[in-house]
């Protein structure tokens, strides 16, 4: 595998495809469990966990696995992930284990494991598959993480929970609430999707002034 | 496709799927084997958590006579710590979906030192909040089985019945800690202990039952405590035993080293009451009864406060939220030797507005006509009104608890 395939895959997974604010998926997490920055991102760890090895199995297993029966087995293999992420954070992490809850056995239904799962790890190699589990792991992460970031600062005055000051003196509870969640991730989508318009509408403009000069060569 | 492709295929399909779970299962298999947290692991670490003096100071066999309590949960540990501390692994009922297990330290001084929760069945709303919010509850308070959840503010609005379960569950852990370790007061022993000294020698091998909560069994006049409090009296508590002199019910009021007492047969007979035991009092103890029924299978109450002649007023009473409480007048004539039911007239209707049909609700009074005690489940069973349980519960608790006082008074009466 080439240098360039690999940025390809990273840059996918983590802004080209980002699962939280490009193709949102995988919203209940993101909503339920942004209230606090360590929960954002234990959730991250092990949703990316469970896509690096769910990955690697589907995409060893995909000349075996039959198409009638390929979304069964993906459930399978996600579900059996997700137990061995959850008995191990259990044993390792108790305190991440009690704060993340229900949304750690429902990582089984989020739909960017099956997704990744159906669309990529089930037709290309075990390589490319696992740096795909990889980058859009950490791109959901990264996504929770700074979603949390910000909700926990407003709301809560602290982060990672260290507290920065008084949230007496100022602190916005709303971002802690559900409705909070909504309008922070709502803003941030806006605001990638307007960088990422920027950035993108910047390179095409540049690649275009090249091809003119090249032609005008 | 031919016949036998088709069934190559789904062999293979099937025997894939049937092989990939049999692999994920052995791997979950030997991952749990590893990855198991015992119930000492599990205990370690809330003690880390809550009550870092722990140490431990030998075994405690928890004592049957006090494990379970059916108005609070059961105790399913006790680990006493060397600072004279226990550590009491409580079972509250009344949860969302089930039971809450607690942790709970309590001090020698009977103080509530912590808590937490060692697990709850359903998912609750609670573990959304930090424990900032909920573990300050009860801590710092002396033992009781009178916390109410509602009124000190132990709740957060959207988990009330966990916060339900949590109060039972320190209720049960604080009923163990006074009535096997004998930590702090202990009001309910002292006057259980009260009536049966009252009561005398002929009574000495009766055991007085739990307390029953009066004040949730809310009757057509608001609640049982209030029928029998007089302006200068409210009950304390309400026991119930049984022996070799027949049935008993005592009704304590007043407070520690001046109770006032009185103590009914079971056909409202006084058996014994203090000196300073008010004929009003007496009056209003001995003006009605309060009779315990099985149906299906649920300790069920019904109050009969008058008995004239066969004609009884009875009241089937509330201990849910639905329905309200049935009153019933019963008519109830003899025949083979048992009571048999004439005729039912609902006088107070517990029917919820909303609820299903009121005309299926009051059916079910009128199938209890020619009932005896001994047939009266089947009729219930055969007659219930689909989504009328609740109010089906009621008028036959009124019902049964009738027939069984009639059937009584005509046994006694030879």
């Amino acid at each position: 595998m080439n240098f360039k395939k690999i940025k390809n895959l990273a840059l996918d997974g983590l802004v080209k495809q980002n699962p939280t604010f490009k193709l949102v998926l995988g919203t209940c997490p993101t909503l339920a469990l942004t209230t606090a920055a360590t929960s954002s991102f234990g959730m991250g760890i092990a949703v990316t966990a469970v896509l690096i090895f769910s990955n690697i199995i589907i995409s060893l297993l995909r000349n075996i696995i039959p198409d009638k029966v390929r979304i069964p087995c993906f459930i399978v293999i996600i579900a059996t992930f997700v137990t061995i992420v959850e008995l191990a954070m259990n044993k390792f992490l108790p305190d991440l284990y009690d704060s993340l809850g229900v949304f750690l056995p429902l990582i089984v239904v989020n739909c960017l494991i099956l997704g990744r799962a159906e669309a990529f790890a089930s037709k290309n190699p075990v390589l490319d598959s696992a740096l795909d589990g990889l980058f859009m792991g950490l791109g959901f992460t990264a996504a929770l993480t700074l979603m949390g970031i910000v909700r926990e600062l407003l709301s809560s005055a602290s982060i990672f929970g260290i507290q920065l000051w008084d949230p007496t003196v100022f602190s916005i509870k709303f971002f802690g609430s559900s409705a909070g969640a909504f309008l922070t991730y709502g803003v941030f989508i806006a605001l990638f999707t307007v960088c990422y318009n920027a950035i993108e509408n910047k390179a095409r403009r540049a690649s275009a002034q090249k091809a003119l000069a090249k032609e005008a060569e | 496709m031919t016949k036998s492709n088709f069934f190559l295929e789904a062999v293979q399909t099937i025997s894939v799927l049937v092989i990939i779970c049999l692999v994920c299962g052995a791997l979950l298999a030997v991952c749990n084997q590893l990855l198991y947290v015992s119930d000492a692991e599990k205990f370690d670490r809330a003690m880390q958590k809550i009550y870092p003096d722990f140490v431990s100071d030998g075994d405690h066999k928890v004592d049957p006579a006090f494990q379970s309590n059916s108005m609070y949960g059961n105790i399913k540990a006790v680990y006493p710590s060397k600072d004279g501390a226990y550590v009491i692994e409580a079972v509250g009922i009344g949860g969302y979906k089930g039971t809450v297990t607690l942790y709970v330290v309590v001090g020698g001084d009977a103080i509530i030192k912590a808590w937490t929760i060692k697990e709850s069945q359903g998912e609750t709303l609670l573990s959304n909040f930090s424990d900032k919010q909920y573990k300050s509850w009860y801590v710092g308070k002396e033992i009781s089985t009178d916390f109410d959840y509602k009124t000190e503010n132990f709740y957060i609005a959207g988990t009330t019945m966990t916060s339900n379960a949590i109060a039972n569950a320190v209720k049960m852990a604080s009923y163990y800690c006074m009535n096997a370790l004998g930590l702090g007061e202990n009001p309910e022993l002292e006057a259980k202990t009260a009536t049966l000294a009252l009561l005398g020698d002929a009574y000495s091998a009766y055991e007085l039952s739990a307390p029953i909560a009066l004040t949730a069994m809310v009757d057509a006049s608001n609640s049982l405590a209030s029928v029998w409090s007089t302006a200068d009296n409210s009950i304390a508590y309400y026991f119930t035993g049984t022996g070799d002199n027949g049935d008993i019910q005592a009704f304590v009021y007043g407070e520690k080293d001046n109770y006032t007492i009185v103590v009914t047969s079971g056909n409202g007979e006084v058996v014994a009451k203090t000196d300073n035991a008010s004929d009003d009092l007496v009056a209003k103890v001995t003006a009605g009864k309060l009779v315990q029924v099985a149906v299906n299978n649920k300790a069920m109450f019904a109050y009969i406060s008058a008995n004239e002649q066969g004609v009884y007023t009875v009241a089937g009473i509330k201990t849910t939220e639905l329905p309200k409480t049935y009153v019933l007048t019963v008519t109830v004539s003899e025949a083979n030797g048992a009571g048999v039911v004439d005729s039912i007239s609902i006088v107070t209707s517990g029917y919820i507005p909303g609820g299903p049909s009121q005309d299926n609700t009051d059916k079910l009074a009128t199938s209890l006509v020619g009932a005896t005690s001994a047939t009266i489940d089947g009729i219930y069973t055969g007659e219930v009104a689909s989504g009328a349980t609740q109010s089906g519960n009621l008028i036959t608790t009124a019902v049964k608890a009738v027939l069984a006082d009639f059937d009584s008074n005509l046994a006694n009466n030879g």
